[in-house]
């Protein structure tokens, strides 16, 4: 939808800059998405034929225009059924019309004109009676208008002559046309033959026999698709021809009197100043005509002057009510509902700015007039604006006037139950002052009823972000920090053990109020989540004895398993290669922690303690970011990512801290027992060194993927030097020389 | 990659070394003509005269993905209400980026497509070229198949390939990866956001300087676009909603705008303007890029430049534009290369 919208502002306003477009789309930003910005459906308050009017991010609410050739075609096999009754099938009218019947059309043809039947005569006499005046004037008609036909449609995309605007040059078939529409005495035939003689005169470029053969004919026209078409041609001339003003008022009439053209309309539609916009206007016979001109100003500029003009001309004009809805979206996507760091006075007063007071006065002064067609909808859009305001009892007023004149459709009654909850919501102040059972039933409507109900086009997925927005405030502004957040979870509300305590009390409680049942259903962790996650914080505090006790009650997630041997470590670190390598014995999460445990103890009773440390390291080396063991953090309150800017501040913390790896690597040097060991224990320290290096460097920077070229990709860790300096000899340092780029290229220099 | 990069650099610097001795001329100039249908004015055709510049880098469609279809197709093609005459043409194509990033596509298809769609608009139209430029804002979902189709492309004509390259696929080419062209151009415009706030989005010399580190380890040979277009961002609630390319300065007469700031403008009744419908309230911001701005531009590039270019691109031939500046400008910007 973003994008599609900034198609429309070049489309609209410019050619000439078309080599940039895919700049601006990659920087069109977050700034188009109303739908979502929304708690006010249009299609609960106007008809389908107004769709494309709503407002939307793209040129029309709902998609371009795409159908150009065929759009019609419903209407068009319907007018011929109408006309040829039971003469023929549906599918033979369908197939002359609109397939490709030419050569039958042709054969046809030279059967009535020469009178001699063939064999392929003769087949089609078999499915209908060809003789039938009917058949033979509807056959008659084709064979003239499928000429013109062959000019104005084409479909090939990639052929450029096809593409070539296409001159009929067959003067011969356009003065038949008009000749038949001239002689013809149905009134039908004479309609359709009056249609094609324009068409074959547009398309052998007489434009300006188009325009006056219109002039003179229209007025004994039926009001039908195939006169607002020959109107377009005539508008699309005056464009041309740069009578702007004539061209935008013949648009303006399409726009209000043909549902299939709106949107041509309206794409046309286009005043290039005042004056001209003046003129137009003065174009305008009646109350209604002027009432599409504004209502077409509306659309592209001020409803709201708009809707002033047309209640003055017309008051019950249908135009009015895409209008109104328009405004009230316009008005919402104005609102800024996020209550995160704005207190319920603020953020109230925050949305009465938004609503302007004469926007407001002619709203009430419209609904009150009574005059209108769609009193729901103005009674409702009176009652939302109402409440903006924070006029909440005279929102209420307005909406019992709404439910009056309800529809009896879901989504109209789902409509103003919504705008009903958000008035009451907003006129809720304090949790103390508020009605919790009405809070609690609202909730529960909004939050569980409502999404259950499917009901399309209802605009509710931002009233359920806003509603525990709100109620989170609420809560916090009466200072229960753990309600506040169930219903808007914070960023770091984990980093604080007390508050994690106090919200394992509510978890616990057995006497939770249906509200508190609510929340702690649709919040984003269960208990299980909170005691995993507090196993893997004792975890990275080496508290392995909690993190066992935690992580053995926090349910099925203890079983979870790394995808590779967590206590093996390699000279180059490749999670996806180990993660493919065989096992031999799987970890869960809570063997992986029981065996640490039963190491951490052997290492502090000297029991094979360079080994123990060496594997101790390679178990909390893979548990941070780097290491092939994410999988032991990852889960609902740590997040997972592949990358670290993913991850929150206090996460990051965690998961890139090398302390507890380096402590067991140390150690595993300190008790090594030959030259081997301790050169192994050197470079893994070196792995260590690297990753804080790199994280060092990079954790400050906005481009967290690019490294600046003119710092160095490594330095002479201590590991390195150590390596290179104390363990030349040994064999593992000719295989890190082998493996490690970084290493091979610090030896040689 | 980056070895056999690194190689092609090393040769076109080898070959820069041994030719740029010779070449004291300045840059050519030429021109991108964008509009949809080929018809130059008066002034138009005097600035090519007036520069004797004849080649003009001419849009010849777009290519884009229809919704809902997995087949690319060319939209508003190039139609000729006069003929080119003598100018050399170079036609362009620009291709959204959807269509890179459709994996339903069949790109040796779409390859023989377009350059039948191409011959089929020169045979129209009486036109003979030998080079054909791509200009397509690929982004890393849409690279690899950017790359195989530029090579599928390359493979299958013996025209000259190029490609317009944006700033911040010079800076981290290694990312966004190089096509396999003859040459590319370096949009030297389209910096920054179309944003509600003070900036210019067109040219922001801050901005660019980010970027100019990096064009002398770029490893194509590289023609230099310059902007010479301005545009109206129309500014509501904070919110961009519409670009006017029709509405300058001049248009902003004080009876219907206060000025607000340098470059923008309050709407002071709801009215329309060429074409715009302005709201009342609306801020009306001119981007555009100043002789100054160009003067810099040139200088900062030929300083980071590894070589002259040897030729500079204006985009884009259009009368409101070239209405903007002082007729010596492109002689003296290409003159300072």
């Amino acid at each position: 939808m973003k994008n599609q919208f900034l198609q429309k502002l070049l489309v609209l306003f410019s050619t000439s800059t078309l080599l940039v477009y895919g700049t601006i789309y990659a920087c069109g930003g977050g700034d188009w998405d109303w739908f979502y910005d929304s708690n006010f459906a249009p299609e609960a308050f106007v008809g389908s034929a107004y769709t494309p009017l709503f407002l939307s991010g793209d040129i029309f609410y709902d998609g371009t225009e795409t159908d150009f050739i065929s759009r019609f075609d419903g209407e068009i096999i319907t007018d011929w059924k109408g006309f040829l009754g039971d003469k023929m099938s549906d599918a033979q009218i369908k197939y002359f019309l609109i397939d490709s019947s030419y050569a039958d059309v042709m054969i046809l043809k030279s059967f009535y004109k020469s009178g001699k039947s063939t064999a392929k005569v003769k087949r089609l006499k078999d499915r209908f009676d060809i003789s039938d005046s009917k058949v033979k004037s509807f056959i008659e008609f084709l064979a003239l208008a499928k000429d013109v036909e062959k000019v104005s449609v084409f479909s090939d995309p990639w052929s450029y002559e096809a593409l070539e605007y296409p001159i009929l040059k067959d003067a011969a078939l356009v003065a038949n046309l008009k000749k038949m529409y001239q002689n013809e005495n149905d009134a039908f035939l004479k309609n359709r033959y009056w249609f094609q003689y324009i068409k074959s005169l547009f398309y052998s470029r007489k434009y300006s026999e188009i325009v006056a053969f219109f002039e003179q004919t229209a007025d004994n026209q039926p009001k039908n698709d195939l006169y607002y078409r020959a109107v377009g041609y005539v508008a699309g001339l005056h464009y041309k021809n740069q009578e702007y003003s004539k061209s935008n008022y013949l648009f303006s009439m399409i726009f209000d009197e043909n549902v299939k053209m709106r949107k041509t309309a309206l794409y046309n539609f286009h005043p290039q100043d005042d004056l001209e916009w003046a003129n137009t206007l003065a174009l305008a016979k009646s109350p209604k005509e002027k009432s599409a001109l504004w209502a077409l100003n509306g659309y592209y500029n001020d409803e709201v002057l708009a809707i002033r003009k047309i209640a003055e001309l017309d008051p019950k004009n249908p135009n009015l009510d895409f209008l109104l809805t328009r405004v009230i979206n316009k008005i919402e996507s104005q609102i800024d509902t996020s209550l995160k760091d704005k207190s319920i006075v603020e953020y109230r007063q925050s949305v009465q700015k938004v609503v302007d007071p004469e926007t407001l006065k002619l709203i009430n002064s419209i609904a009150s007039a009574d005059k209108v067609e769609s009193p729901y909808l103005w009674f409702s859009a009176q009652g939302y604006i109402l409440s903006l305001t924070a006029d909440f009892k005279a929102a209420d007023k307005a909406f019992a006037q709404a439910e009056k004149h309800l529809p009896e459709n879901n989504l109209a009654i789902a409509q103003l139950g919504l705008l009903k909850v958000v008035n009451r919501i907003n006129a809720t102040t304090t949790i103390k002052s508020g009605d919790i059972a009405q809070l609690t039933a609202d909730f529960e409507w909004l939050t569980v009823e409502i999404p259950a109900q499917k009901i399309e086009n209802l605009r509710y997925e931002k009233a359920i972000i806003w509603i525990k927005e709100y109620y989170s405030r609420l809560y916090k502004e009466n200072e229960n920090s753990v309600m506040a957040e169930l219903f808007a979870p914070s960023k770091d509300f984990y980093t604080n053990e007390a508050e994690i305590e106090k919200m394992k009390i509510l978890f616990t409680k057995t006497d939770k109020t249906k509200l508190e049942q609510l929340a702690i259903n649709q919040y984003y962790v269960n208990f299980n989540d909170i005691l995993n996650f507090q196993a893997k914080t004792a975890f990275y505090s080496d508290n392995v004895a909690d993190a066992i006790v935690y992580m053995k009650n926090s349910g099925s997630l203890q079983n979870l398993e790394f995808q590779s041997n967590p206590f093996n470590a390699f000279i180059k670190d490749c999670n996806d290669c180990e993660h493919q390598k065989r096992q031999k014995r799987k970890f869960s999460k809570i063997d992986f922690l029981n065996t640490i445990q039963k190491m951490q103890l052997d290492l502090a009773n000297n029991i094979d303690s360079h080994s123990n440390a060496l594997l101790l390291g390679n178990a909390f080396y893979n548990t941070t970011f780097y290491g092939s063991g994410r999988a032991f953090y990852e889960g609902k309150i740590f997040g997972d990512a592949s990358n670290i800017p993913a991850y929150e501040i206090w996460a990051r913390d965690y998961i890139t801290n090398m302390d507890l790896a380096k402590k067991y690597y140390s150690l595993a040097f300190k008790n090594a027992t030959n030259d081997e060991q301790r050169a192994k224990s050197q470079y893994m320290l070196a792995k260590c060194e690297r990753n804080e290096y790199f994280h060092s460097k990079l954790k400050n920077t906005e481009y967290y993927y690019f490294w600046n070229a003119e710092e160095p990709n490594f330095i002479a860790w201590k590991g390195f030097k150590a390596l290179k300096n104390e363990y030349r000899n040994t064999k593992y340092y000719q295989e890190v020389l082998q493996e490690c780029g970084y290493f091979k290229t610090y030896v040689n220099k | 990659m980056s070895k056999n990069i690194r190689f092609i650099a090393l040769l076109f610097i080898i070959i820069i070394a041994f030719t740029g001795c010779n070449k004291k001329n300045p840059p050519t100039i030429s021109f991108y003509y964008w509009r949809t249908v080929f018809s130059l004015s008066e002034v138009e055709r005097e600035t090519l005269r007036d520069i004797d510049s004849a080649k003009v880098y001419l849009r010849y469609f777009d290519l884009i993905l229809p919704k809902g279809s997995t087949e690319a197709i060319p939209e508003s093609p190039i139609r000729f209400k006069e003929s080119i005459g003598t100018l050399e043409i170079i036609p362009v194509i620009y291709i959204k980026n959807e269509v890179m990033l459709n994996e339903k596509e069949n790109f040796e298809r779409l390859a023989d497509r377009i350059l039948n769609y191409v011959a089929q608009i020169n045979k129209a139209n009486k036109i003979t070229t030998s080079e054909i430029q791509i200009d397509c804002d690929w982004t890393l979902g849409s690279k690899d198949n950017f790359m195989k189709f530029m090579q599928i492309l390359k493979s299958k004509t013996t025209n000259i390939l190029s490609a317009t390259i944006r700033l911040h696929q010079i800076k981290y080419a290694k990312t966004t990866g190089i096509p396999a062209v003859d040459y590319g151009v370096l949009m030297y415009y389209n910096m920054g956001k179309i944003a509600a706030d003070d900036s210019n989005s067109i040219y922001d010399q801050k901005i660019a300087k980010q970027y100019l580190d990096r064009l002398s380890e770029y490893p194509l040979p590289l023609k230099v676009a310059l902007p010479i277009f301005s545009w109206a961002v129309q500014i509501r609630t904070n919110k961009v909603v519409g670009l006017s390319a029709k509405i300058t300065q001049d248009d902003l007469n004080l009876n219907d705008f206060d000025k607000v700031s340098v470059n923008s403008f309050r709407v002071k009744r709801s009215h329309y303007l060429k074409g715009s419908s302005l709201n009342k309230n609306d801020i009306l911001k001119i981007e555009k890029v100043s002789s100054n701005d160009l003067v810099d531009m040139a200088a900062d590039l030929k300083k980071n430049l590894n070589h002259s270019p040897n030729e500079i691109i204006f985009f884009d031939l259009n009368e409101n534009n070239l209405k903007q500046y002082e007729k010596s400008i492109f002689t003296k910007i290409t003159s300072s290369f």
